[in-house]
């Protein structure tokens, strides 16, 4: 069965019921487990013909202090669950590709994640993040919603 | 943990690679499956 479970995580109440249930399953099958965030790359935006300004290095930093505080959540209620995890911030990723990429980095044989992310529609069935990974994964993924 | 699990097929090879991990995980969980 499942050896090595990735947990994705943005830190959002629905991605929480994906931690919940990566926990539980990790724990039914005595399985690892790596929570992964990922941080999207800094992207310039235009209004008309100016640039808004948000330098690299603010978004670095505003980047690395969200994951931080994602991934600390994840370690607490790890803790809380007597569940070793280890984390992973992907950075300058899009989410999919980011969660792809580490579960194929780490050998993980399953991926476990919310159907909707932070900026989800909920009135879609999945997101789209979970409609990339779904496609791309060559491992089971298994959806919480 | 899981107390029923649906697997879906329509008999396709594909389908078989979902039969085959929803009857692991049904086996290791101990949870019945229709």
């Amino acid at each position: 069965m499942y050896k090595h479970i990735l947990i994705a995580t943005d830190g959002s109440e629905l991605a929480g019921k994906a931690v919940a249930a990566g926990f539980a399953l990790a724990r039914e099958l005595k399985a690892n487990v790596t929570a992964v965030t990922v941080t999207e790359p800094w992207t310039a935006v235009i209004v008309g013909d100016a640039p808004l300004a948000f330098p690299v290095d603010e978004y670095e930093k505003s980047a690395n202090e969200t994951a931080s505080h994602v991934l600390a959540g994840v370690t607490k209620l790890a803790r809380k669950a007597d569940i070793t995890c280890a984390t992973i911030h992907a950075k300058d990723q899009y989410p999919a590709d980011g969660i792809l990429d580490t579960a194929k980095k780490n050998n993980c044989d399953l991926i476990v994640m919310a159907s909707h992310g932070r900026r989800g529609l909920g009135r879609l069935i999945l997101g789209s993040e979970a409609v990339n990974v779904l496609t791309h994964s060559s491992i089971p993924v298994l959806i919480c919603r | 943990m899981y107390k029923h699990l649906l697997i879906a097929t329509d008999g396709a090879p594909a389908s078989d690679g979902a039969v085959a991990h929803g009857l692991a995980l049904a086996k290791r969980t101990a949870a019945p499956v229709s």
